[in-house]
C-alpha cells in the first residue's frame, strides 16, 4: 500500500503540470490541445495503478484475460495472504471426478480454456450470440455509431411499417449513406412479417440475403421483425438463416432472446404514426386514483391451440362489475366448429361493452398473450394510462434491457390467474398513481411513434457499443427519457438539468454569458458595451464569452471594457447563426445566459432572471416572450410578437438555460434542419424553444422587465433593422410550420404567467425591495 | 510515463492550484479500485473450514451431531443445469401462493453429513463458516419457515460455495437425495467459486437440474436470465461476467476486446461520475455484499421480487444510498401535466360560526369562472349550520360537511365531495380576493399542479442569535411558504396530510389549533423538493393567521408560536424542507402599459 500511495503522489505532480494547459483561458490554440496531454498522464497513471492492483492477485482476479488462463497461477501463490489456509486445505489440487473429465476429452490440449468453453457452449452459432462474440466493434470505432440502410432494390415491395422504420433511420442523426462508414446495417428487405400465411410475407428471403455483398454472415446487421411463425405452433423462427445478425423483434420469448444482443420491440400496427405521435391520454391525477373498472379485457378467445389456456380461463375471474373480462369466440372462418358451451353467452356479453370506453375507464388492463406473446393491447393500454397487467409468461417485454417495467405494469403469472384480482386490489393508491404516470412517461418517451421505437432500438445498441458512455437506469426510466439524455455529453447525472431534485443537489450557482455579436465594433457607446458591463457585474456571472459572428476581423483586446470576470472572445464557426448554440468547452458553468448584442438589460435584471432559473433549471427562463397560435383560416401555425396575455417562447436574445441544451441542439437535429436555420440566419431561437419544450413538455418562463426594453430593441442597431424587416417576420412564421412538420407535432405550450420579484410594484418603501432597478424607469 | 519529462519543466507556480483538484480525482479512483480489491479479496482469502464451528446449530444440532448419510454408488445424479430454465418454466409458483405480505417462505434442510460407500465425505471442508453464516442469517430472517409444507424455496445444507472442495458427482447425488428435491424445483444453491481446471466454467459444475443458482462469476452464457442470481466474487474489469444484478452506477464495464482502449475509456469518465461511482460502490458493498448475511438476504429479496413483481423494490430502492435519499425527492406527481381548465376547482371553506362573513366569501368566490363546487366544512359541533334557504344562491353545487370534532385538520380531509384535482382552501374571512385574482391563481396552479399556489406569502429565517428557525410575516423579498387561508393545491396533498403526515405533527396541530398551514407547506415541499408559488401582489389581508388580534402583544405571541411550529416540524422531518424563492407569479401583462380591457386578468392587486 505504501508503494501505491507514493506512486499516487508522483502522478499528482505530473497531473498538475499536464493540466496547466487545460485551463480554458483563451479561445483557440493552446487549450484545445492541452487536455489530451493532461489526459495521457492520467491514463498512464491509471495503468500503473491498475497494474499495482492486478499483479498480486493475478490468479484470483485475472480481469485481463478472463478467469481461465490465470487460474493455474494460484498454485504458485498459494500461501500468499491470510486466506491461504482455506484454499490450501480445500483440496484445490485434487483431480476432479472422472465424470467431469468425460465432457472435455474430445478437445485437443493446446486450445485455450476460453475457446474450449466457447466451443462447448456452441457459442459461435447465432443462437448464442453476444455482442462480444458476434459483433464487430471495430466497425464503430472510426466513425462512431453510424447506421447504413441498403438501397432499395427494384421490384422489392416494402410494407408501410417497414418503410416507416427505414425512413426513421434515414432521417436520424445516425444515418450514413456510405457502407464504409457504417457500424450497423439495416436491410431493405421487408422482414417484418414472417408469417407464411400472411399476404405481406416476402418469399425467397434466404437467397436474397445471401446475395447481398455486405451481408458478411449477418455480422453487425439488425433485422426487424413483428410476426414470426404461423398456425399452429407460431415458432419464433424467421424462416431464413439470420446468421450473426441481431434481432429487433416483437413477441420474443426469454428462451430465444439473446440478452444484450437482441432487442425486444413492441408490436405496433401499420397505422402507428411515423413521427410525432399521439400524446398519452392521462390528463388528470384524480384522487382517489380508482376508475370505474378495476380490471378489464376484451378480446378473442382461442378455443384450442397455443395461447388458448389463459384466455379460456378468464371467465373464472370475471365478475361483470369492476372486473370485466370479455371474450368472443367469433373469429376465424370455422369458429362454429370449435365452439364450446360458453361461447354463446360470452359472445353476447362481449357485444354489450365498448372496448374504448373500457380502456379509458379502467385502472388496470389485462394484457394476456395471444397466439404470440405480444399484442397490440399492450401499447393501447399504455397510451390509455390503463396500467397493463401482463399475463404472458416468458415474454421478454419491450426494451426490457432498459425499461424497468415494474414501475409501469403489473407482471402477472399465467399460472396464477385466479390471484390476479386480489393482487391488483392489493396495490396501494400511491403505487397506482405512480404506475399510471409512468405508463405515460414511457409511452411518450419510447413508443408513440415508429421513429421513437426505432431510435430507442438504435440507442440501446449504441449504449452497448459505447459501453463506457451508456445511460444509467435512471436516465432511461425518468423524465425526459433516454432519447433526450445523451450519454455522449456526460454519463454523470449531475451534468444534466433534469436530476437536481432526484439527486438532492442544488442547481448551479454561476452562469456564463454568451453575447452573440454580428456588427462591427465602432463606438464605445454601442449597446453591446453596456450589456457586457452590466452582465459582468452580476454576482452570479462567472465568465463572459463574446461570440464574434461578424465578418469584420476581431477588434483589439483593449477595445473591450475592463470587467472583473474574464471575457473571452470566440470567432464563430463559419459565422453561422447555429454557432451560438455550440457546446463550447470554454463554457465553464452549467448555466448559460444567452444574449443578443442589442439586448438592453441591467445587472439587477440579470440577477433576478438567474435566481428564477435556479428554480427551473430545465427550462428557458428569460425576457422577450413570443407566442404561437393556430391560424384556422390559413390552416397553419401563426407566430406573433404582439403583446398577448400568454406566451409560448422566450427568445434566446436574453434568456438563461442549461448548457446541455447547446449540446442537444447541436447533436439532436439532423444537419438539414440546422443548415436551413443557418441559411436564413433566422429562427434558431424558435428551434431552441421547440427543443426545450419537447424535452420538458412545459412552457418557458418569462420574467419581468423594464418596459422600455421592447422599444429599445425595435429602435436602434443593426439587428433592429432585421426585426423591422417584414420578410424576417414571414420567415419566422414559415419556420414554425417547418419545425412543427419535422417534429410531427407542435411541442410549444402556452403560459399565462410571468414571474416578478416578490415585492414588485408593491406599496412598500422601495428601500425594502431587493430588485428595485426593475421598477425604476 | 514518457510525458513526465515533458511536463515537469513547466511552471511549478501553478502546482498548488492543481493539487486539490487532482488529489480528489486520484483518491476517488484509488478508492474505487481498492474497493474492488476488497470485494474480490474478501472471498478469496476468507478463512477456514469449519471444524471449530460448534456455536451454530440447525435444528438445534451441531455439525458433529448431524446424521451420517451413506450414498450408494448407483444413487441417481440430477440432470445438468437446464440452461433454458426461467421462472415460469422451472419454478413452481403454486408453492408460494398468494400472500398478503408478498413474502416468500424459505425452508432450510436439516444438516446431514454425506459420505460415499467407502465412508469418504463428499466435501473436504464440510460446512464452511461462510455457508454457516449465510444459513444462520436466513434462518433468523422473516423469510424463514421451519414448516416444509409451507415453504416456497428450499435451501440445502450442503455447502457448494467453493466447487474446488467438492466431489462433484457425490455432491450431485446428495442433492438428489433431498426429500423435496423434485428435479431441483424451487431449490436454491449458493456458489462463490465455480469451475476448476481445466475449463474454469463460469457456473457451478455440480449437476443441479432445475435448482436456482446464486453464483459469482457467471458469464452471460451460463447465467439464466431472470432465473439465476448473480452475486459477488466478480471481477469488475472483466467482460461478460454478469455483474451482480447489473449495476451500471458502480462500476465500469469494458469488453475484453476493448482492453487496449481501457485507458482512454477510463480517462473519459467525468470526474463527477467517478465520485458518484465511488459513493455508489461503497454503499452497494455495505448494503448488499459486505457479509454473507447481506448476500443471503439480498439474494432472497431478488427472488422475492421476481415472485411478487408488483411488490418489488424499485431501482431507486435498490440503488439509492441513504445519504442521498434524505435530500433527494421522488415527487408523487412527477409527470409534467398541465391539467385542462374545464374541470375547475373545488373551494373548501372552513368555518366555525362566522356566518355573515362566510356568506360574503361564498358570494365572492361564486363569481370565479372555474369554480366547480363549494364545500363548506362546518367545524362547530354545538351549532347547526343555517337553514338551506338562508344560504346565498349560487350557480354551482354547494355542500356542507359537518365534522365530529372542531379540528383544524378537518380542512385538509380528502372528502369524497371533492371531485376535482384542484382544491382552493379558503378561510371564511377572506373577502378581499377579486374574481380575477382567484381565477388567475387557478391558472397558475394548472401550470404547477404539484405545488401550493397561494396568496399571502411567508418566510422562515435562521435566527443566528437564538440558533433556531424564526417565522417572518413582514414585507420580505423572499417567500418559502404560502398560507392556506387562500391557496390552491392538488387533492393528493389532502390525502397526504390526513394519512401520511410524519410523526405526531397532525395531532400536535389539532391540539394547538395552529400551524396547519405551515405543516402543509412542510409536507408539500418535503415530498416535491419545490417551493410554493405566491401569486399576485401583496394586499391588506385581514391577517389570516391571527383571527382574534387585539393588540401588539397578542401578535407577538402569535409569531412566537408560529416560530415554534417551524422548529418543531423541522425536527420531526429531520430536515428543513422549505425552499426559499424570490419570485411571485403575475399575469403576463400585469402593470404593463396596455389597455386594461384587453388583459385577461385586469383586476389584480386592487385593495
Amino acid at each position: 500500500m505504501r508503494w501505491i500511495s507514493s506512486r499516487t503522489c508522483e502522478r499528482h505532480l505530473k497531473q498538475k503540470e499536464g493540466d496547466v494547459n487545460a485551463q480554458p483561458l483563451q479561445p483557440g490554440g493552446r487549450w484545445r490541445n492541452a487536455p489530451a496531454g493532461g489526459g495521457e498522464t492520467k491514463t498512464l497513471g491509471l495503468l500503473g495503478f491498475s497494474a499495482a492492483y492486478l499483479i498480486p492477485h493475478w490468479g484470483i482476479q485475472v480481469p485481463l484475460s478472463r478467469r481461465g488462463p490465470g487460474r493455474p497461477h494460484d498454485r504458485r501463490l498459494s500461501g500468499y495472504g491470510p486466506g491461504a489456509r482455506w484454499r490450501h486445505l480445500s483440496g484445490y489440487l485434487q483431480p476432479f471426478s472422472s465424470w467431469e473429465q468425460d465432457r472435455s476429452d474430445d478437445l485437443t490440449e493446446h486450445i485455450s480454456p476460453r475457446q474450449k468453453r466457447d466451443a462447448n457452449s456452441g457459442l459461435y452459432t447465432g443462437k448464442r450470440c453476444r455482442m462480444e462474440s458476434c459483433f464487430d466493434f471495430s466497425l464503430c470505432e472510426r466513425n462512431g455509431f453510424k447506421v447504413y440502410v441498403y438501397p432499395q432494390q427494384k421490384g422489392e415491395k416494402l410494407s408501410e411499417s417497414y418503410q416507416n422504420i427505414l425512413s426513421s433511420i434515414e432521417g436520424s442523426r445516425f444515418y450514413t449513406s456510405d457502407p464504409g462508414q457504417a457500424c450497423l446495417f439495416v436491410l431493405s428487405l421487408d422482414t417484418l412479417d414472417r408469417d407464411q400465411l400472411s399476404p405481406q410475407y416476402v418469399h425467397n428471403l434466404k437467397a436474397k440475403i445471401q446475395n447481398l455483398p455486405l451481408w458478411n454472415g449477418g455480422k453487425n446487421h439488425i433485422i426487424f421483425n413483428l410476426y414470426s411463425g404461423t398456425w399452429p405452433d407460431y415458432t419464433e423462427d424467421l424462416g431464413f438463416d439470420i446468421g450473426l445478425a441481431m434481432l429487433a423483434k416483437a413477441s420474443i420469448s426469454t428462451e430465444n432472446f439473446r440478452p444484450d444482443f437482441d432487442v425486444s420491440i413492441p408490436l405496433f400496427s401499420k397505422d402507428h404514426p411515423r413521427t410525432g405521435g399521439e400524446k398519452g391520454y392521462l390528463k388528470y391525477n384524480t384522487i382517489p386514483p380508482y376508475r370505474k373498472y378495476m380490471l378489464v379485457f376484451k378480446g378473442k378467445r382461442y378455443l384450442t391451440g397455443i395461447g388458448s389456456d389463459t384466455r379460456n380461463a378468464l371467465y373464472h375471474i370475471h365478475n361483470s362489475e369492476d372486473v370485466v373480462l370479455l371474450t368472443t369466440c367469433k373469429h376465424g372462418k370455422d369458429w362454429q366448429k370449435h365452439k364450446d358451451a360458453r361461447c354463446d353467452k360470452d359472445n353476447a356479453e362481449y357485444d354489450k361493452y365498448d372496448y374504448r370506453e373500457m380502456l379509458y375507464n379502467s385502472t388496470f388492463c389485462l394484457v394476456p398473450r395471444g397466439r404470440r406473446l405480444g399484442s397490440f393491447r399492450f401499447l393501447e393500454a399504455l397510451q390509455a394510462a390503463c396500467v397493463p397487467v401482463m399475463l404472458s409468461n416468458g415474454w421478454e417485454l419491450p426494451f426490457s434491457e432498459i425499461i424497468d417495467w415494474n414501475r409501469a405494469a403489473v407482471i402477472g403469472d399465467e399460472r396464477l390467474l385466479l390471484q390476479i384480482p386480489s393482487t391488483v386490489r392489493s396495490i396501494h393508491q400511491d403505487k397506482i398513481l405512480s404506475l399510471r404516470q409512468q405508463t405515460q412517461l414511457l409511452w411518450e418517451a419510447y413508443f408513440n411513434s415508429v421513429e421513437k421505437i426505432v431510435l430507442t432500438t438504435l440507442e440501446i445498441i449504441q449504449d452497448r457499443v459505447l459501453l463506457h458512455t451508456s445511460r444509467s437506469n435512471l436516465m432511461w426510466n425518468s423524465l425526459p427519457g433516454g432519447l433526450f439524455t445523451l450519454p455522449q455529453y456526460s454519463t454523470s447525472l449531475r451534468d444534466f438539468p433534469f436530476y437536481y431534485a432526484k439527486l438532492g443537489i442544488k442547481p448551479p450557482s454561476k452562469f456564463t454569458a454568451i453575447i452573440h455579436v454580428v456588427t462591427p465594433l465602432v463606438s464605445q457607446s454601442q449597446p453591446v458595451m453596456k450589456l457586457l458591463v452590466a452582465v459582468a457585474k452580476s454576482q452570479y456571472c462567472a465568465q463572459v464569452i463574446v461570440l464574434w459572428n461578424c465578418e469584420k476581423p476581431l477588434p483589439a483586446k483593449h477595445r473591450w471594457p475592463a470587467t472583473s470576470v474574464p471575457v473571452t472572445v470566440i470567432e464563430g464557426e463559419s459565422k453561422v447563426i447555429s454557432s451560438r448554440f455550440l457546446p463550447y468547452n470554454t463554457i465553464p458553468t452549467d448555466a448559460v445566459f444567452s444574449l443578443d448584442e442589442d439586448t438592453v438589460l441591467s445587472t439587477t435584471e440579470v440577477d433576478f432572471a438567474f435566481t428564477v432559473w435556479q428554480s427551473f433549471p430545465d427550462r428557458i427562463v428569460g425576457y422577450p416572450a413570443r407566442s404561437h397560435f393556430w391560424d384556422s383560416n390559413k390552416e397553419r401555425w401563426g407566430y406573433t410578437s404582439k403583446w398577448t396575455n400568454d406566451y409560448s417562447m422566450v427568445l434566446t436574445g436574453a434568456a438563461i438555460y442549461h448548457k446541455y441544451y447547446h449540446y442537444l441542439y447541436t447533436t439532436y437535429f439532423p444537419a438539414s434542419l440546422k443548415i436551413m436555420v443557418d441559411q436564413m440566419s433566422n429562427c434558431e431561437d424558435i428551434l431552441m424553444n421547440f427543443l426545450v419544450s419537447l424535452v420538458t413538455k412545459l412552457p418557458p418562463i418569462k420574467v419581468t422587465q423594464k418596459k422600455q426594453y421592447k422599444e429599445t430593441m425595435m429602435g436602434q442597431s443593426s439587428r433592429a433593422s432585421r426585426w423591422a424587416d417584414p420578410d424576417h417576420f414571414a420567415q419566422r412564421q414559415t419556420c414554425m410550420n417547418k419545425f412543427a412538420n419535422w417534429f410531427g407535432t407542435m411541442p410549444l405550450i402556452h403560459s399565462q404567467m410571468r414571474l416578478d420579484p416578490v415585492l414588485f410594484k408593491d406599496q412598500v418603501s422601495i428601500l425594502r425591495k431587493k430588485y428595485r432597478e426593475i421598477e425604476r424607469l | 510515463m514518457y510525458t513526465s519529462g515533458k511536463y515537469s519543466s513547466r511552471g511549478p507556480a501553478l502546482i498548488p492550484r492543481m493539487k486539490t483538484k487532482h488529489r480528489i480525482y486520484y483518491i476517488t479512483l484509488f478508492s474505487v479500485v481498492l474497493l474492488g480489491l476488497i470485494a474480490t479479496g474478501m472471498f478469496q482469502f476468507w478463512p477456514h473450514s469449519i471444524e471449530s464451528t460448534a456455536d451454530w446449530t440447525l435444528d438445534k444440532r451441531s455439525v458433529h451431531d448431524a446424521p451420517l448419510i451413506r450414498l450408494p454408488v448407483s444413487s441417481p445424479i440430477p440432470e445438468r443445469g437446464d440452461l433454458s430454465c426461467r421462472m415460469h418454466t422451472c419454478f413452481d409458483v403454486y408453492r408460494c401462493g398468494y400472500n398478503p405480505k408478498n413474502r416468500i417462505k424459505v425452508y432450510i434442510y436439516p444438516l446431514q453429513r454425506f459420505v460415499d460407500e467407502l465412508g469418504v465425505p463428499i466435501s473436504s471442508t464440510g460446512l464452511s463458516r461462510e455457508y454457516n453464516d449465510l444459513l444462520s442469517a436466513i434462518s433468523d430472517s422473516d423469510f424463514y419457515t421451519d414448516d416444509v409444507t409451507r415453504a416456497c424455496l428450499f435451501i440445502p445444507s450442503i455447502d457448494v460455495l467453493n466447487q474446488n472442495s467438492l466431489r462433484i458427482r457425490e455432491t450431485a447425488q446428495a442433492l438428489a437425495m433431498l426429500p423435496r428435491w423434485d428435479k431441483g424445483m424451487n431449490h436454491l444453491l449458493f456458489n462463490m467459486l465455480p469451475g476448476g481446471p481445466p475449463d474454469y466454467n463460469t457456473a457451478l459444475d455440480v449437476p443441479r437440474d432445475r435448482a436456482l443458482l446464486a453464483g459469482g462469476g457467471f458469464s452471460t452464457w451460463t447465467y439464466r436470465q431472470g432465473y439465476d442470481v448473480s452475486i459477488p466474487v466478480y471481477s469488475p474489469l472483466s467482460a461478460d461476467v454478469d455483474l451482480p444484478e447489473r449495476q451500471p452506477g458502480a462500476s465500469v464495464v469494458i469488453p475484453e476486446e476493448k482492453l487496449s482502449e481501457m485507458y482512454t475509456i477510463l480517462k473519459s469518465i467525468p470526474h463527477r461520475q467517478v465520485e458518484e461511482m465511488q459513493r455508489q460502490a461503497r454503499w452497494f458493498w455495505e448494503a448488499y455484499f459486505s457479509s454473507m448475511k447481506a448476500i443471503g438476504l439480498t439474494t432472497l429479496q431478488i427472488i422475492n421480487d421476481r415472485i411478487y413483481p408488483y411488490a418489488a423494490r424499485t431501482y431507486e430502492q435498490w440503488n439509492n444510498p441513504p445519504v442521498v435519499k434524505w435530500s433527494s425527492v421522488n415527487s408523487p406527481l412527477f409527470l409534467p401535466l398541465i391539467p385542462p381548465r374545464a374541470p375547475g376547482f373545488t373551494a373548501v371553506v372552513l368555518t366555525y360560526d362566522r356566518v355573515e362573513s362566510l356568506f360574503r366569501v361564498i358570494t365572492e368566490i361564486s363569481k370565479v369562472p372555474s369554480l366547480a363546487k363549494l364545500l363548506v366544512v362546518w367545524n362547530n359541533q354545538n351549532k347547526s349550520p343555517p337553514e338551506e334557504t338562508l344560504w346565498p344562491k349560487i350557480s354551482v353545487p354547494l355542500k356542507v360537511v359537518r365534522t365530529k370534532e372542531n379540528k383544524l385538520s378537518n380542512r385538509f380531509f380528502p372528502y369524497d365531495e371533492i371531485e376535482t384535482e384542484a382544491v382552493l382552501a379558503i378561510d371564511d374571512d377572506i373577502i378581499m380576493l377579486t374574481s380575477d385574482e382567484l381565477q388567475f391563481g387557478y391558472e397558475v396552479w394548472r401550470e404547477f399542479p404539484d405545488r401550493l399556489v397561494g396568496y399571502p406569502g411567508r418566510l422562515h429565517l435562521w435566527d443566528h442569535e437564538m440558533g433556531k428557525w424564526k417565522y417572518e410575516s413582514e414585507w420580505t423579498n423572499e417567500v418559502s411558504m404560502v398560507l392556506t387561508g387562500a391557496a390552491f393545491y392538488h387533492k393528493y396533498f389532502n390525502y397526504l396530510y390526513t394519512y401520511k403526515m410524519p410523526g405526531d405533527i397532525k395531532n400536535w396541530v389539532d391540539a394547538h389549533m395552529n400551524c396547519e398551514d405551515i405543516a402543509m407547506n412542510f409536507l408539500v415541499a418535503n415530498i416535491t423538493g419545490k417551493a410554493p408559488i405566491k401569486v399576485t401582489p401583496r394586499k391588506k389581508f385581514k391577517c389570516p393567521e391571527c383571527t382574534a388580534i387585539d393588540g401588539l402583544s397578542l401578535d407577538q405571541t402569535h409569531m412566537v408560536e408560529r416560530s415554534e411550529c417551524i422548529n418543531k416540524f423541522a425536527s420531526v422531518f429531520g430536515t428543513m424542507p422549505l425552499k426559499v424563492v424570490e419570485h411571485r407569479a403575475d399575469p403576463v401583462l400585469y402593470k404593463d402599459d396596455f389597455p386594461e380591457k384587453l388583459k385577461s386578468f385586469p383586476n389584480i392587486g386592487s385593495l
